[in-house]
């Protein structure tokens, strides 16, 4: 079976710093992924090249065996850190918007998540608060019927509810037989959802494997993780 | 897809658009209001705001196509811009088309405001519109080789032509330096200092073409019955002994029109190839 993400080869540098350093890996279609690694270990940097949004690397970064562009945007719902959504949309306008560019998008789930979510149909994101708008990111996210989800520190910077909630709407509303690839440094929230793991730093992949193998000596992802990044946090 | 970045683009830029003309509009209706009332403080008051909101369209629009590119391609809204399952050059071209279409509606919108109030102080003044346009179309007659209707007809056409490209080159000069501006090498840049100098940089080399593209005596000749070319002395399509009634110089437009199609084609190659969304 073709990986569905398939990375060979890629650096990518930012001036003379390089943060990724000639990896290469790929991943088969319906799993769950977890990106793991510090902060500054590229993860977000791999993330945007493969949804397209850096284009100045090195190597390959394929999805179902294509680079970037319309065809992989067709397959791919992302979901970024920064709120995206343009300050004079209204929830409505935003579904509206989705609905038009992505034919996997169900437009009365997102009517109905709107609702679930709480979330005001007529309100106009500049007067939402921040919570408000990740919110609805992340439904309009959830509300395509997509191949692969890349989902970029959705659990970032919120309270264990918040987060609780994210993971739990990420859960149900992701198709069966979809992938998708999670990047975070919380791996307690999360560890429990893997199917598989990507840990990433000083440039390289230090880990790719599957959860099960790495739990099979008793370990948690968390231990793993503290083991294999704990150089970020050693003093010289 | 190109039809539903242009609705969305549309969508997104007429909020920031509706209210000056909005405010135009109202003003429109109050100068017709003191207009019969006869109180020509409110006449002068609301015939300056008129002028002000032509010009704050004008400086609006203006901000608005350099926010269109800086904001929602290169800013957060980048993040959602980038990602849909367009090409680049879409994205591009469907600002492009919104873009223009409001630099001409503003620019009809400045010649409507400045004709509408030339002919309210005339009709304030001397309450008989009808004798002075009666006397300046007798004066264009006595000028030499006024063109009769059909040619005129042509002639602006051809104007409206050139002020598209005059258009189409202020938003390709505005694309391309936002675009240039958010590159790698501007990183370290304030991204509204750096469009700046590379608009500046641009307008610089593109006014000497632009010269020396004058310089060259080729013109567009608008004659009583029909248009050609003049080179030099020397009349093309037309009547050596034809009566010109304007001549209009042409090299400097054609240079535009080949500047906007590099300018396209290089802006939506860096902006695919070398531009990464902060």
């Amino acid at each position: 079976m073709a990986p569905l993400i398939e990375v060979r080869n890629l650096s990518k540098s930012y001036g003379s710093h390089l943060v990724l350093d000639n990896i290469s890996f790929g991943f088969e279609e319906g799993q769950i992924i977890g990106l793991l690694g510090p902060n500054g270990s590229g993860k977000t940097s791999l993330i945007k090249i493969l949804v397209g949004l850096i284009n100045d690397y090195s190597g390959d970064a394929l999805i179902d065996g294509q680079r970037p562009g319309p065809y992989t945007k067709s397959l791919v719902a992302y979901l970024p850190e920064k709120t995206y959504l343009p300050e004079w949309m209204r929830p409505v306008d935003a579904i509206e918007f989705f609905s038009d560019f992505y034919a996997d998008f169900d437009k009365q789930k997102g009517f109905r998540m709107l609702d679930t979510f709480e979330l005001p149909r007529r309100q106009i994101i500049k007067s939402m608060s921040k919570g408000m708008q990740e919110k609805l990111q992340l439904m309009l996210v959830m509300c395509r019927n997509a191949r692969l989800y890349i989902l970029d520190e959705p659990l970032g910077g919120v309270d264990p509810a918040a987060r609780a909630f994210i993971l739990d709407t990420i859960m149900k509303n992701h198709p069966a037989g979809s992938t998708v690839l999670l990047s975070t440094h919380l791996i307690n929230d999360v560890e429990r959802i893997f199917d598989s793991v990507l840990m990433i730093g000083r440039g390289h992949v230090l880990i790719k494997s599957g959860v099960d193998e790495l739990r099979r000596d008793g370990r948690t992802i968390e231990d793993v993780f503290k083991e294999v990044f704990k150089y970020a946090w050693q003093v010289n | 897809m190109l039809g539903k970045l242009i609705k969305h683009e549309f969508k997104s830029t007429a909020h920031s658009m509706f209210a000056i003309y909005l405010s135009a509009l109202i003003t429109f209706i109050v100068m017709c209001l003191v207009f019969f009332i006869k109180n020509k403080a409110l006449m002068v008051i609301s015939s300056v705001a008129l002028g002000g909101i032509c010009v704050a369209a004008l400086v609006i629009t203006l901000f608005a196509i350099i926010g269109t590119f800086n904001k929602s391609l290169y800013g957060n809204q980048g993040y959602l811009s980038f990602t849909l399952p367009v090409t680049g050059n879409s994205l591009l071209a469907s600002k492009t088309v919104v873009s223009l279409c409001w630099v001409l509606i503003s620019f009809v919108f400045a010649i409507a405001v400045t004709l509408f109030l030339i002919f309210y102080w005339v009709a304030q003044t001397s309450e008989n519109v009808k004798s002075i346009v009666d006397t300046v179309y007798s004066m264009l007659q006595e000028m030499q080789g006024v063109p009769d209707a059909e040619t005129a007809l042509k002639s602006i056409i051809v104007i409206v032509v050139f002020m598209f490209i005059k258009a189409l080159f202020l938003i390709f000069k505005v694309s391309f330096a936002i675009t240039v501006a958010n590159t790698k090498q501007f990183q370290k840049m304030n991204t509204i200092l750096a469009a700046i100098l590379v608009y500046f940089a641009v307008y610089i080399v593109l006014t000497i073409g632009n010269i020396i593209g004058t310089l060259i005596p080729v013109q567009l000749a608008v004659a009583s019955n029909d248009i050609g070319f003049s080179i030099g002395e020397s009349l093309f399509g037309l009547a050596q002994d034809a009566k010109i009634f304007v001549s209009i110089p042409i090299l400097g437009n054609l240079f535009e029109f080949f500047v906007c199609i590099l300018l396209y084609s290089v802006t939506g190659t860096i902006m695919t190839k070398h531009v990464n969304i902060k």
